[in-house]
């Protein structure tokens, strides 16, 4: 089975999220299907002091002395760099220790290992590397680094090749494997399926935009809010007759929807759309005029035509 | 010495597929011309079908352009086709959709007319002495066997290349190593890798179609594209020269993306 840790609380620190926006963020975190979730002291202490965690079994805390194990009590694993195992191929450690036994480099104590790194490995042969570290008795956790644009696919690998245990955060934050990426290719895939209801990314990914400050790309994998408006004349086609033809999964999903934009690239079929959406008659419509007014239009403008200036050229043509 | 890959760069074609975006002819113009400058083997300049305003800015394209290779991209059709003798490019690509939903569903065809229209359309270029590449329209959700029954008959007609594309991101590194590997294998066709980037792994996809042997891989300038857009061509420059001679480098790469990022956000 794959377990998933989403260590998105773990990578806010450096902003000014608010105790409300962690707690509405944790309350969706909770309903995907990860297994664990991580979250730094610094967001720990803000959740608590707006209202304790929401019941969950298994919360990990990313600690960094020791000391910080004894004091906050509770959690079922607790993240602390393991800088005494070096940093060997730009891999480093990290040992989740257990809640309930005294801290000491022993089984009793070590629930699990975390590698973080790998990020430049898919020019390699990251198959073989991944299956040594399977190979060990040490079932180890993994947590691809996104510096050369290929963390998920990493994560992905990892889980083809029968690695249960890896590391991810929504909208890759930190960079990591972003979380929203994994579970819909292992989804698609059929390594995991998704029963539950996804569709709270959108506000996942507003709130995310709202901690950071930072906007997420329009055409981001999964979140971006224009990965399902499409205009090309050949798409727009293709998804009338049927939406697998071009869509990997329905927009519905993951709380999104599909919008057909006129402009430069519109096709017949897409001004067909058009005007039966905004309800305008099209027996009186020369189409092949007002096809090539819209692609004039729009060239001019250098985007895409509003509903607004779509019907005025309506009624010009 | 490490093995030479090339970019075949589709910012004019399906990056300008990006919902919204709208090149004017002198953009697609200055785009081309830093692509060329920046030594950008094959640039995908645009669709002539779409019209006059299109076939002027391709043909502004290739008279300016000095070093890369200009492409037009068409459906299977002749009149697709005969727009693009109009612009004199240096190759001509056929996209031919290949899946049974593309094939059956969008097109409302079969196989045996896809076949035929293929050849044909592939016959009415190279008479005319056009180079031709084909590219497989959502290959990633095709028989294997189909594709290797197309492509045994395109090496007859001295195809260039063959574009294996993931019209709908869906496939991962080992996905698209296994399928590029088996396609190079059973056709013996030199193989273009065109990914898009519905699961983020557009790049790592790109390059793992590279190490399975692809020799061209499709990119846009900062990734732009229909949905989620395609493989990025900065980002895939930085990750795969640790492994490939690509001609551009990475900060002429970076550059240009500076550029050209002004005028798409205009």
């Amino acid at each position: 089975m794959i377990c998933i840790t989403d260590n998105t609380l773990a990578c806010l620190d450096a902003c000014e999220a608010t105790p409300k926006e962690l707690h509405e963020l944790l309350s969706l975190l909770l309903k995907l299907p990860t297994h664990s979730i991580e979250m730094s002291i610094s967001a720990y202490e803000k959740l608590i002091s707006l209202a304790p965690l929401p019941k969950f079994e298994n919360y990990l805390l990313k600690i960094n002395n020791l000391c910080e194990l004894k004091k906050y009590q509770g959690f079922a694993g607790y993240l602390f760099p393991a800088t005494s195992f070096g940093n060997v191929g730009n891999t480093s450690y990290e040992i989740n220790f257990k809640n309930d036994q005294d801290i000491g480099y022993n089984e009793d104590c070590i629930q699990g290992l975390r590698m973080i790194g790998f990020a430049d490995r898919i020019c390699t042969d990251v198959a073989s590397e991944f299956k040594n570290i399977l190979a060990t008795k040490v079932k180890f956790e993994i947590c691809p680094q996104n510096d050369f644009f290929c963390a998920t696919a990493l994560a992905i690998e990892w889980c083809h090749l029968g690695g249960e245990k890896l590391v991810a955060s929504f909208s890759g934050i930190g960079n990591q494997a972003s979380l929203e990426e994994v579970l819909l290719a292992l989804h698609l895939e059929k390594q995991k399926e998704i029963t539950e209801n996804i569709s709270c990314f959108a506000r996942m990914k507003q709130i995310v935009e709202q901690i950071t400050g930072k906007k997420i790309a329009k055409n981001k994998a999964v979140i971006g809010e224009e990965i399902f408006c499409v205009e090309a004349g050949i798409h727009v086609d293709g998804i009338v007759k049927n939406p697998e033809i071009y869509e990997p999964y329905p927009p519905e999903l993951v709380g999104n929807k599909r919008r057909v934009i006129i402009g430069k690239h519109s096709g017949k079929s897409a001004i067909l759309i058009k005007l039966s959406e905004l309800q305008i008659t099209k027996e009186n419509v020369d189409i092949e005029k007002l096809l090539l007014a819209v692609k004039q239009k729009s060239v001019e403008r250098k985007r895409s035509l509003t509903d607004d200036e779509f019907t005025a050229l309506v009624e010009v043509v | 010495m490490k093995e030479l890959r090339y970019i075949v760069d589709t910012t004019l074609r399906d990056g300008e597929q990006s919902p919204g975006l709208a090149f004017q002819q002198e953009d697609k113009l200055t785009i081309a011309k830093l692509l060329d400058e920046a030594k950008v083997y094959q640039i995908e300049a645009g669709i002539p079908a779409m019209g006059s305003f299109e076939k002027e800015a391709i043909l502004s394209i290739k008279d300016r352009c000095q070093h890369a290779l200009i492409s037009t991209w068409n459906r299977i059709n002749k009149a697709d086709i005969e727009h693009s003798f109009d612009c004199k490019p240096d190759l001509i690509h056929i996209s031919v959709p290949v899946s049974m939903a593309q094939i059956y569903e969008k097109l409302r065809k079969d196989k045996t007319w896809l076949k035929k229209n293929m050849i044909d359309c592939v016959q009415f270029a190279r008479e005319k002495g056009y180079q031709v590449s084909v590219g497989f329209e959502d290959a990633s959700r095709a028989e294997l066997a189909f594709m290797i029954e197309l492509g045994t008959i395109l090496k007859h007609y001295e195809v260039l290349y063959l574009r294996f594309a993931d019209t709908v991101g869906i496939l991962t590194p080992a996905s698209t190593e296994k399928k590029i590997k088996a396609v190079i294998e059973y056709t013996g066709l030199d193989i273009e890798f065109h990914a898009h980037n519905d699961l983020g792994m557009a790049v790592a996809n790109s390059i793992s179609a590279a190490k399975a042997g692809a020799k061209f891989i499709d990119t846009t300038i900062a990734g732009i594209g229909e949905r989620t857009g395609n493989c990025d061509f900065t980002k895939f420059i930085y990750a795969a020269s640790t492994l490939y001679d690509i001609s551009t480098d990475f900060r002429a790469a970076q550059e240009l993306t500076k550029q050209v990022e002004t005028i798409v956000q205009k």
